[in-house]
């Protein structure tokens, strides 16, 4: 479970980014951020994976602060950034070595999760490649696997279908219906919509730092426009 | 000329920029000025009492013109360096060419901006080693406004053909390299390739038998001649200089205008006709085909610190240009100087054996100690892997920060490959002592080596926090994270703080055992300083990597 109580971050003094946030992402749940570029998105999800500090409030990972106790909330979800451009030299298998290493998967469980993923990802015949080598959809998907491999609750995506294959993409939405159907926690941001409207639970939408709407598709059409497409709705409430 | 002029700044602006634009305000940008100019400042006059010393003692054998043969010829010689690493990944290797090659730019303005670029870094050299050195031997033998008039014409136009010569060698190589599927065996072979063709053909064109060779490398001029046969320009500029109050000084400059211009615009059209295809071919190329992983129950599990340092060693020594400007430095430049040092003191001339008797007499004293640790501290001083540790990982620095491993802890894993590489040195200085002073007892030994790895641990962790206070992790070269890195002067700081320290304690203090154990204190309350800095304010020295 993720929540997010009364949090507010500026980059520059006056001017919010996020702006009292109040958000929290039950066990079970696929949570969809949208919001329009500059809206929060990226700020929320830095400041929930410790990348930057709360200027106010709070957020908590299975009731862990992330601001008192970054390590132990750190270990409770895997994240996967908006860019995957991470650490090329390094092989793909010693770059999800290392980062089982990190968050000390035993061998026997770091061998299987790796060999599995790899080959529902089909990267596997690429692992012992630089990551340099791979194209932007391989990259995205080996840093989606290095985001599993230590089985966290909670998935913490940022954008994760960009530069995907369609087969890909469907397996990832796959593999996050299945974790949250095991009572675990998705929280993902996602400039589509379409993805947002078949997949989530729920979605919330922010916008210049505001939440402006939290709650399911249903729910969202019932406030907004009874025939209108995600699209149409997204487009009225952020403009 | 006008694109070209766009170009080049906007090259030079991009390859500036540090890309944090977020926390920027405008009191920082008035702090990084200000941290620049007192930088900038440390060195400029560091150069010139050092100029004004050299200058000064030449003046006194009526020779004070070696000081411009010096002055040029190892500009010369840095230039050269630098221009080999900066011009291949300029040129070939940058981000920025997936944008610029599909711009509707002839590929000639596209070399010329780029060479632009080469020059422009050359001058930025020029400003802090030469410039002070000239304007110093201007004023002190009493020149007019010609003389300086000229300089700055003859540094302006100094670097132009170097530039255009060496980036044309190297186009050539990466024509020829550009077979090899991995890149990174590319980059290590054009450059080591490059370096050996130029000092091959400065040492065949400079001087016949290797006994006269050998002589000229001892000789100022020996190395002008020799280097003015690669680069002829060296003389032109010396000829102008010299000859500032005469007519000679002007034909001489309008010569090296006409040369240095013309072989710039040339060689650029040369270098455009061959570039396109090449690097065309190097930005598509893929690396070896995929070795498949044949047994995936072969990988190793490691510890967090075992692993980590693992990590940032490959990522060190798999970048050849990481490699070449922060870790070959230190492990070469104290073999260059100490080995050749041993060879001599090992002559068992007379002269020699007085040097070493006089050395061993002092060498377990406050002074021949301080000789061992400014030696050390030297050499440290080539050593650029902590103070770009956070730089070099560009965005995934970010990293750093949603892994479930304490800040401090990571600071401590990223300064090791910097702390290790300094244990050479301290090896090599010993060695050298060991080997060359009879007499030199265990104890100044282990003295110097427990001061000398806490000033090494000391600066390697001041040196990262300078870097994640003022981190570069955007760039378009990787060589941008050294070259245009003005961390770098902060550990030239460092040293030449911990330089005068050593030399007042080891004054004031009356013997070796008091100077050791003060400096060991001090060092060792320092660095616990420094780490409980580090605990308290973790976010805050973090703050930059977002």
């Amino acid at each position: 479970m993720i929540e997010i109580k009364n949090v507010s971050k500026s980059y520059v003094k006056g001017q919010k980014s996020v702006n009292n946030l109040n958000l929290e992402i039950k066990d079970g749940e696929i949570f969809g951020f949208l919001g329009p570029n500059g809206a929060g998105k990226t700020t929320t999800i830095r400041m929930i994976t410790g990348i930057l500090q709360l200027d106010e409030g709070e957020i908590f990972i299975d009731g862990t602060s992330i601001s008192k106790n970054p390590v132990e909330a750190k270990k409770k979800f895997g994240f996967v950034p908006d860019n995957p451009d991470l650490f090329l030299k390094l092989k793909g298998i010693e770059y999800l070595n290392f980062l089982a290493d990190i968050y000390k998967v035993p061998k026997k469980e770091r061998l299987e999760k790796i060999e599995n993923l790899s080959k529902k990802f089909n990267i596997y015949e690429n692992l012992n490649d630089k990551i340099q080598n791979y194209s932007h959809g391989m990259r995205q998907k080996i840093i989606v696997i290095g985001a599993l491999l230590h089985s966290p609750k909670n998935w913490i995506l940022d954008e994760p279908m960009t530069g995907l294959d369609p087969k890909s993409s469907h397996d990832l939405k796959e593999l996050m219906r299945e974790h949250a159907k095991n009572g675990n926690t998705v929280f993902f941001s996602t400039h589509v919509l379409e993805v947002a409207e078949k997949l989530c639970d729920r979605i919330g939408i922010i916008n210049k730092g505001e939440l402006i709407f939290v709650g399911t598709y249903e729910e969202m059409k019932a406030k907004f426009k009874e025939n209108a497409s995600l699209e149409e709705m997204f487009l009225e409430i952020t403009e | 000329m006008k694109e070209i002029f766009l170009l080049t700044k906007i090259l030079l602006k991009s390859s500036t920029s540090d890309g944090n634009q977020k926390n920027k305000g405008k009191a920082s940008g008035f702090g990084k000025f200000l941290i620049l100019l007192l930088v900038y400042g440390y060195i400029v006059i560091f150069m010139t009492g050092i100029s004004y010393a050299a200058i000064s003692s030449l003046i006194l054998v009526n020779q004070p013109a070696i000081f411009l043969n010096l002055a040029f010829v190892l500009l010369l010689g840095f230039g050269i360096i630098q221009t080999i690493i900066t011009s291949l990944n300029i040129l070939y290797f940058s981000k920025d060419l997936d944008f610029l090659l599909p711009l509707p730019i002839t590929p000639q303005k596209v070399i010329l901006s780029k060479l632009n670029c080469l020059v422009v870094s050359q001058y930025m050299t020029s400003a802090l080693l030469v410039l002070p050195g000239l304007i110093v031997y201007g004023v002190l033998l009493n020149f007019g406004a010609s003389y300086y008039i000229i300089s700055g014409l003859a540094l302006l136009l100094f670097p132009l053909i170097p530039v255009a010569l060496i980036s044309f060698l190297v186009t050539i190589i990466m024509k020829f390299t550009k077979i090899i599927k991995n890149k990174e065996m590319v980059q290590y072979i054009t450059v080591f390739l490059t370096l050996f063709l130029i000092i091959g053909v400065s040492g065949i064109s400079g001087e016949n038998s290797s006994e006269e060779l050998a002589n000229s490398l001892l000789q100022t001029n020996g190395f002008v001649q020799s280097f003015s046969k690669v680069f002829p320009t060296i003389s032109l500029v010396m000829n102008s200089i010299l000859n500032y109050s005469n007519v000679n000084g002007i034909i001489n400059i309008v010569i090296l205008a006409t040369f240095s211009i013309g072989i710039y615009y040339i060689i650029s059209l040369i270098i455009s006709k061959l570039y396109a295809k090449t690097v065309i071919s190097i930005t598509t190329v893929k690396n070896k085909k995929t070795k498949k992983i044949e047994n995936i129950e072969e990988i190793k599990t490691n510890g967090i610190f075992l692993s980590y340092l693992k990590k940032e060693f490959k990522l060190l020594v798999r970048n050849p240009i990481f490699f070449m400007q922060c870790v070959l430095p230190s492990i070469i430049f104290p073999i260059i100087i100490t080995v050749p040092a041993i060879i001599e003191l090992k002559n068992t001339t007379p002269d020699m054996a007085l040097l070493q008797s006089d050395f061993s007499n002092i060498i377990n004293t406050n002074f021949g100690f301080m000789c061992f640790m400014i030696a050390i501290l030297v050499f440290y001083l080539f050593n650029y892997t902590s103070i770009t540790a956070i730089s070099r990982d560009g965005q995934n620095a970010v990293f750093m920060k949603y892994i479930p491993v304490s800040l401090e802890k990571q600071i401590m894993y990223k300064i090791m490959p910097g702390i290790l590489l300094n244990i050479l040195p301290i090896i090599y200085v010993l060695i050298f002592g060991i080997i060359c002073i009879p007499g030199l007892e265990l104890k100044t030994i282990l003295y110097t080596a427990v001061v000398a790895i806490l000033i090494n641990i000391l600066n390697n962790i001041l040196m990262i926090i300078v870097d994640l206070k003022n981190p570069k992790l955007k760039w378009i070269t990787e060589q941008a994270v050294v070259k245009q890195n003005f961390n770098m002067f902060f550990a030239m700081a460092f040293i030449g703080v911990e330089t005068v320290l050593l030399v007042l304690l080891g004054t004031f203090l009356v013997n070796l055992n008091y100077l050791a154990i003060a400096l060991i204190v001090v060092f060792a309350i320092t660095i616990i300083g420094l780490k409980n800095y580090i605990k308290n304010n973790k976010e805050k020295i973090f703050d930059k990597i977002i």
